[in-house]
């Protein structure tokens, strides 16, 4: 019942006329970004972050929230029209969505997808308000160890689910880890690694990291090879409504959908994405009629499109109850807060449980306001792609170093920004990630928080952090991750799954060449 | 330009680095495990990074799939040369931003913007004029600041 109190009372905060405009900025941006290709949450949450820094934290959150997940609606639209995903979470979409438009269902196919992805992302909110408070009391009792041992739990199983190779997905969280060691020392006072450097001191900024890495990386990458937008289909108002059969198909693909992506969302690494793909498998082995898939297949749009709703909003929950974000957006959100002054973690429900229900609240009222976006502007929403490039990339390039200037007015920080574009540019053409090198940067000063103070209380004996349930658990886990992925291939029931490994490579094809 | 050598170079890079980083490390205090330093973690950091980094180089050096051997076909000449004008462009900018002021943003536009595509000069102009008016506006507006440079 105090949970229904607490979100009535969020919603009437919600509900004033500066929240709704704000929510609505960033669901619209959101909505924007996740249409067009290159710029995807992560970039477009950077460049409007000094915006939020003149409104107060709750407006703040909400656009920079707002943009998040509305991305995930507007990803789907490119995807079913131009067969060109907006952003990685909705590359499975193409699969089936694109030939449902081929075969003149495009308007079927997006309204699916839209009221997938709002019931995915409303259920997800009722968990959200459900089990980050229960999250946030249970990591109360958390200590130093538990919080060192949560550090890097999150960090063995970002490497493990990034998609890519595991020693390359954990050495770029190493890296990550490295750089937040730059800078003074919070313990001792010292320098440390800034080789008389007075910007690096207070250490690398998140923001021009992730600016470079996501935003003008991909700025790089369209300079090298500009993309050509493919004809679009049109869809007209009549032809917007899914037929009976169809919304009978959707109805259990959706529910799979959020229940497979809101664990999803729990976890660090790509969960958007990730949740698409066991969603899209799921589907096809439970339909009766698998053979459609791949050819247009409702259910192939109906699953995916909700469960990376349910995945981004779900990812909300380690970030608002624990302090740890899993994810490049959710660490934005995390810089977002810290100017203001408020640090996500066990505490923030209780000290801040006004801002945690208005950003709730603010979340039922942005997914209805996607909703209604979303089924009559699908036209408009799809022409953006139509934009050349020749306009897009110097306006996105000249708001990126004109929004990261002006977090600390440094020009230090546009440096750091084109050195990470740089890397994040040659790191595309090796297979890098970027996603654990942030995660790793964020988590960096946690995690040695936690080991150096957990040391101190265990009087130096690391094997004491075991006697700790929790930290045990974790710890436990991540050992037993990284021990499979060292001897996996030395195991001999290998060839036995070598059927399987082979569809699902067959799968991971068809999704990269469309 | 064939993905192997370019996957070498960059592990190559990435092994440099966190040998840099190991070496720089040790000149900190690594302390005791009961009261650990302030390079407790850089250098264990160090270590892993740099025996993970050699690793991943001598694998990707005897590395010969069929994927490794494939060639990257975005280097075209033109492709090549759009992005060092990009890149020297962003570097120009950053180089005289905080003395000249927003004038240099309009330069970047502009420079952006005609190795983008644009043809003639009048296009050009006119769209870097427009979007520096407006960041500035909504700058000034928002309160957001920005170096005062020539203005």
């Amino acid at each position: 019942m105090d949970a229904l109190a607490n979100l009535s009372n969020g919603l009437m905060s919600a509900l004033s006329l500066e929240m709704l405009l704000v929510c609505f900025i960033g669901v619209l941006v959101g909505q924007v970004t996740g249409v067009l290709p290159g710029i995807g949450p992560t970039g477009a949450m950077a460049i409007l972050l000094p915006l939020s820094f003149g409104m107060d934290p709750g407006a703040g959150l909400i656009m920079l929230a707002g943009i998040y997940y509305g991305s995930m609606y507007g990803g789907s639209i490119t995807s079913i029209l131009v067969n060109l995903p907006g952003e990685a979470a909705s590359l499975v979409t193409t699969l089936d969505g694109y030939k449902m438009a081929r075969k003149g269902r495009a308007g079927a196919a997006l309204s699916i997808a839209a009221i997938g992805s709002w019931v995915a992302g409303t259920l997800a909110i009722v968990g959200l308000m459900f089990f980050a408070p229960i999250l946030a009391n249970a990591a109360l009792a958390f200590g130093a160890p538990e919080f060192f041992a949560l550090g890097l739990f999150g960090l063995i199983v970002l490497s493990n689910l990034t998609g890519g190779s595991f020693g390359k997905s954990f050495l770029m969280v190493i890296i990550g880890l490295m750089i937040s060691t730059v800078g003074v020392d919070l313990v001792t006072g010292e320098d440390r690694l800034t080789f008389g450097v007075m910007e690096l001191s207070k250490g690398f900024d998140l923001v021009p990291v992730v600016m470079g890495l996501f935003g003008l990386a991909e700025i790089f990458s369209v300079a090298l090879t500009p993309y050509t937008s493919s004809n679009m289909i049109k869809v007209k108002m009549k032809e917007m409504y899914p037929n009976k059969q169809e919304t009978k198909r959707s109805i259990w693909p959706i529910l799979r959908g959020t229940l497979v992506g809101f664990p999803m969302g729990l976890l660090p690494g790509p969960a958007g994405f990730m949740s698409t793909l066991i969603s899209y498998r799921l589907e096809k082995k439970m339909s009766r009629h698998p053979e459609e898939f791949g050819k247009g297949a409702i259910e192939g749009v109906a699953g995916p499109e909700s469960a990376n709703n349910a995945a981004s909003t779900s990812a909300m929950i380690p970030f608002l109850a624990l302090g740890f974000p899993f994810s490049p957006p959710t660490a934005l959100l995390l810089g977002g807060l810290l100017v203001h002054g408020i640090t996500p973690g066990p505490m923030f429900i209780s000290q801040h449980g006004d801002l945690f229900w208005l950003v709730v609240a603010s979340m039922y009222i942005g997914n209805v306001m996607l909703l209604i976006l979303n089924l009559p502007l699908v036209g408009v929403f799809a022409s953006l792609t139509k934009v050349p490039i020749k306009i897009l990339m110097p306006t996105i390039t000249g708001i990126m170093f004109i929004g990261a200037y002006s977090i600390n007015n440094s020009i230090f920080d546009l440096w750091i920004m084109l050195v990470f574009g740089l890397v994040g540019f040659i790191m595309k053409y090796c297979d890098y990630e970027p996603a654990p090198l942030v995660v790793g940067l964020v988590l960096g000063a946690v995690f040695e928080e936690g080991l150096r103070q957990g040391l101190i209380m265990t009087e130096g004996n690391f094997l004491m952090f075991f006697e700790r349930p929790i930290t045990a658990t974790l710890l436990g886990i991540a050992i037993v991750i990284v021990l499979w992925n060292i001897f996996k291939k030395a195991l001999p029931f290998k060839k036995a799954s070598a059927s399987n490994e082979q569809e699902e490579k067959e799968e991971d094809i068809t999704i990269k060449t469309s | 330009m064939n993905k192997k050598l370019i996957t070498n170079i960059s592990n190559a890079g990435l092994f440099l680095f966190c040998v840099l980083y190991l070496f720089f490390s040790f000149k900190m205090s690594i302390g005791s495990p009961e009261m650990p330093g302030p390079g407790f973690l850089p250098i264990t950091l160090g270590v892993i990074g740099s025996l993970l980094s050699l690793g991943l180089l001598i694998k990707g050096a005897g590395i010969g799939t069929k994927e490794m051997k494939e060639k990257i076909d975005d280097f075209s000449k033109q492709g090549v040369l759009r992005f060092a004008s990009y890149f020297l462009s962003i570097v120009l900018f950053l180089l005289f931003y905080k003395t000249i002021g927003l004038p240099m943003l309009f330069l970047l536009v502009f420079s952006l913007a005609k190795i983008s595509g644009f043809r003639g000069w009048v296009y050009p102009i006119l769209f870097a004029g427009i979007f520096t008016t407006l960041v500035y506006l909504l700058l000034t507006f928002l309160q957001i600041p920005f170096p005062s440079g020539i203005l």
